[in-house]
């Protein structure tokens, strides 16, 4: 029982240091997004479900303010419960990019795993995905793992109208023929409200570091998303 | 590049259409716990509890609302085991529950418990576990307290478990309340709050 402090607290200390030694570490690049995002989640089957979102990426910051649309994306995910807190899912994802720049739209693939534990105060995920981007050149594998922990901010259990608190450590590789592999790390931090059974709004920051073993690039977002679960 | 000036439209969906939801949420909760201070748990409650969280840790106190009833509620760690506290409306004790995991539970009790869940669900995962003790086994609050604290067993304590449990639809939540000889007494089933797809 004494764990459940003991990891939180430990989760926490882990976070906030790795985030002070990643911000100190440098300026090379560093850019600012904002990224809202709306989802829908449907049942088409008791153990088989759907989830629709658009997401639009609009630069906010790069060595002075500017408000550039880079990109977005439409993605369609299709998840079946292998238990009530495991699943594994089927990703499709359209990026457009040509509209707003040079860069060539994506088409990407997403394989994913998903297992949730249930404790007294809070809940923890892991997510392992494999992704496979295509865009014209070689196709881009990516793997990725992320650890979340959430729990509600009022109570021990999340009621309507309250609010819960999310944060997140994701570790990437990426790799593709012609390119040298490439390390990413992201965290975050987000305040959720659950304004009906059906709805919840998200807000908070991630801080992603790009290539960290080779030119490092930092960027900060501004999470947004509204959820709704028919 | 396209460039983009934040629409003033956002805000006036904002305020017309999110924040306007929020209020009727409001209007519409029948099942609730909210955090209250110390001083406006009953006093008469608080005798009870007198001299019992000298060394507990994280002591929070809860104040219930369950359709047309109000409840009250302390929850707290003591010797690194979770517990709640139940009083009802006038701050007469109700009962007192403790965080347990199965290997707790008598080893016959968990028999019977275990086949009435395997009987009644194809697949189910246990997920929490509570003894409680409720004012059914002594009227008496000091011995209560005495009960919990000593983790006493086979003296008409009850063992409420959570499940999920899937029959031939979806997995659902059910909260179940099995006798001390593992009897189910109560079964009720959760509403599953739609927040999951933040881990997804």
């Amino acid at each position: 029982m004494d764990m459940t402090t003991y990891s939180i607290k430990s989760f926490f200390f882990v976070l906030l240091l790795l985030a002070s030694s990643l911000i100190l570490q440098g300026q090379e690049t560093f850019m600012g997004y904002w990224e809202p995002e709306i989802g829908i989640s449907y049942k088409v089957a008791p153990l088989y479900s759907h989830k629709f979102s658009i997401e639009k990426r609009t630069l906010w910051f790069e060595d002075k303010t500017v408000f550039d649309v880079e990109q977005i994306d439409v993605s369609h995910f299709s998840n079946y419960k292998l238990l009530d807190n495991q699943s594994i899912a089927l990703g499709l994802m359209y990026r457009f990019e040509s509209l707003f720049s040079d860069e060539r739209d994506e088409f990407r693939l997403t394989e994913q795993y998903n297992l949730t534990t249930t404790h007294i105060n809070y809940r923890l995920g892991h997510r392992i995905r494999a992704e496979q981007q295509f865009s014209g050149t070689p196709i881009n594998h990516r793997f990725r793992y992320r650890l979340t922990i959430d729990f509600p901010l009022q109570g021990t259990r999340l009621d309507v109208g309250e609010m819960f608190f999310i944060s997140s450590i994701e570790n990437l590789l990426t790799v593709a023929k012609t390119q040298k592999p490439e390390y990413d790390q992201r965290y975050s931090i987000s305040l959720g409200l659950l304004l009906n059974k059906k709805l919840t709004l998200t807000n908070g920051l991630e801080y992603r570091l790009e290539n960290y073993s080779n030119q490092a690039a930092h960027s900060l977002f501004l999470l947004s998303s509204l959820n709704i679960d028919l | 590049m396209y460039s983009y000036r934040p629409n003033p439209s956002i805000y006036l969906f904002l305020v017309t259409v999110v924040l306007p939801c929020m209020s009727v949420v409001a209007q519409t909760k029948n099942e609730k716990e909210y955090i209250i201070s110390k001083e406006n748990f009953p006093e008469v409650a608080l005798l009870q509890l007198e001299n019992k969280l000298s060394s507990a840790k994280r002591i929070r106190y809860f104040k219930e609302y369950d359709n047309t009833q109000i409840g009250y509620e302390v929850k707290f760690k003591l010797e690194k085991m979770y517990h709640s506290v139940e009083f009802d409306s006038i701050g007469q004790l109700e009962d007192i529950e403790t965080y347990i995991e199965e290997k707790d539970i008598p080893e016959s009790t968990l028999q019977r418990v275990n086949n009435f869940l395997e009987e009644e669900f194809n697949t189910f995962r246990i997920i929490k576990i509570q003894r409680q003790y409720t004012t059914e086994i002594t009227k008496a609050p000091e011995a209560l307290f005495q009960y919990a604290f000593n983790k006493d067993k086979n003296i008409g304590e009850n063992y409420e478990i959570v499940i999920a449990g899937r029959d031939q639809e979806d997995f659902e939540n059910f909260e179940l309340l099995f006798s001390s000889e593992g009897s189910l007494i109560n079964k009720r089933k959760f509403a599953s709050i739609g927040y999951d797809h933040i881990l997804y």
